[in-house]
């Protein structure tokens, strides 16, 4: 079995995965091989690449103990929700775990978004671009908007800022307030429903930014933010700063034990 | 999973993670520390440890080959302040060497500059999502 998986492009890390796993205990050697190879080539056909195929059943062993009916049945289970083949393809890359979820299941997911106050269409696109919503309960993504609520934004607003970022659902309430407490403390409060895409932006260069800006005596507001976002050779060509150099000079991690003295100066 | 408490991830959002990815709560103490001393020599620090892992559990499970492997790869392409990078994105460490290189290569193929490609996604992390 080890030779067949190298032979396929595994690792011997990798053999030691799939010998472990299981629900791909219980067959006999043999007749585990030849569904490897069946589901292999199956899943090549369908349109993953070998290393797609590779990451996908190392993410998810079970996949081969899984007919090959089953597995079409999946796919097309997944594009009777709304989408495409090809963003099954992209969606099970991002999410193989998806195989393993009932159309049930993942109906009702889509149901309990409608709930909250998105379209299907929104569900559905917010899905697409971050796909681990499915793998979130739905208390999970209640307890998300209620901190948000918490922090100082209405419902209204978190639906419209997880619409333009749905990946906000995926990040923890650790990392939310950190950026959100940033932002707020620069009068930016706005931004996360403004332009939320900017969230996928460390805070730690937010900072080092916005005091570069602050010595050279620009202020930064609902106006302009977009300066604190500029593509860094832009920024490098325009004020002739690295970013190692700026994230030396404005350290992120001394801002932090000032602001426990009260705010910035 | 005293380690996720020790460097400060709060009760409830380590419930989160166990949601996410279950298969934390068979992870030895000495993997999870393995992890956070991999983010730490990328130069992360703190807050920017728990924002990763807080918000990508999924990267307890990787193992350390397939971390560095991806590292390595992001270093070969120039990518500087990895810490910035992935506190930015953290499901970045959930790609494999070959989504990177397919991704940029595919955009060089199409008439662009490595560098400007390598400037684009280290200036707007959130295309690694693209992958």
């Amino acid at each position: 079995m080890k030779e067949l998986l190298i032979s396929l492009g595994y690792s011997e890390e990798d053999y030691e995965l799939f010998k472990n796993n299981y629900a791909l205990s219980n067959y006999k050697e043999e007749t585990l091989k030849e569904k490897i190879i069946k589901n292999y080539e199956f899943l090549v056909s369908v349109g993953y690449t070998k290393e797609e195929v590779i990451k996908i059943t190392k993410s998810l062993p079970p996949i081969y103990s899984y007919s090959i009916e089953k597995i079409k049945q999946k796919i097309e289970d997944i594009i009777a929700l709304g989408y495409t083949k090809e963003e099954v393809i992209k969606m099970t890359k991002s999410l193989p775990q998806i195989y393993g979820y009932s159309k049930e299941n993942m109906k009702q997911k889509i149901e309990d978004m409608i709930a909250l106050g998105y379209t299907e269409e929104e569900v559905i696109k917010m899905t697409k671009s971050f796909t681990s919503i499915y793998s979130l309960s739905k208390k999970n993504i209640k307890q998300k908007i209620e901190d948000m609520i918490a922090l100082g934004y209405t419902k209204e607003e978190v639906i419209k800022m997880t619409k333009s970022l749905p990946t906000i659902y995926g990040l923890s309430i650790e990392n939310m307030k950190q950026k959100i407490d940033f932002y707020d403390s620069i009068g930016l409060h706005e931004l996360l429903v403004v332009d939320a895409k900017q969230l996928m932006q460390s805070t730690v260069l937010s900072y080092a930014r916005y005091m570069f800006y602050k010595d050279k005596g620009i202020t930064i507001d609902m106006n302009n933010y977009r300066k604190l976002f500029i593509n860094n050779k832009s920024f490098e060509k325009a004020y002739g700063i690295t970013k190692e150099e700026l994230l030396k000079k404005y350290d992120y991690n001394k801002y932090i034990e000032k602001k426990e003295f009260g705010g910035l100066k | 999973m005293i380690e996720l408490y020790s460097i400060g991830i709060s009760e409830e959002t380590i419930k989160n993670m166990l949601e996410v990815n279950p298969e934390i709560k068979d992870l030895s103490e000495k993997e999870i520390k393995e992890k956070v001393l991999i983010l730490e020599k990328f130069g992360c620090f703190n807050d920017q440890i728990i924002n990763i892992i807080s918000s990508n559990p999924t990267f307890l499970s990787r193992t350390k080959g397939e971390i560095l492997n991806l590292v390595k790869t992001l270093v070969d392409y120039k990518f500087r302040t990895l810490n910035i990078l992935l506190d930015s994105n953290p499901y970045i460490l959930n790609l494999d060497p070959f989504e990177i290189k397919n991704y940029i290569e595919k955009r060089v193929e199409q008439g662009e500059l490595l560098e400007d490609v390598i400037d684009d996604l280290d200036s707007n992390p959130i295309l690694f999502n693209e992958m």
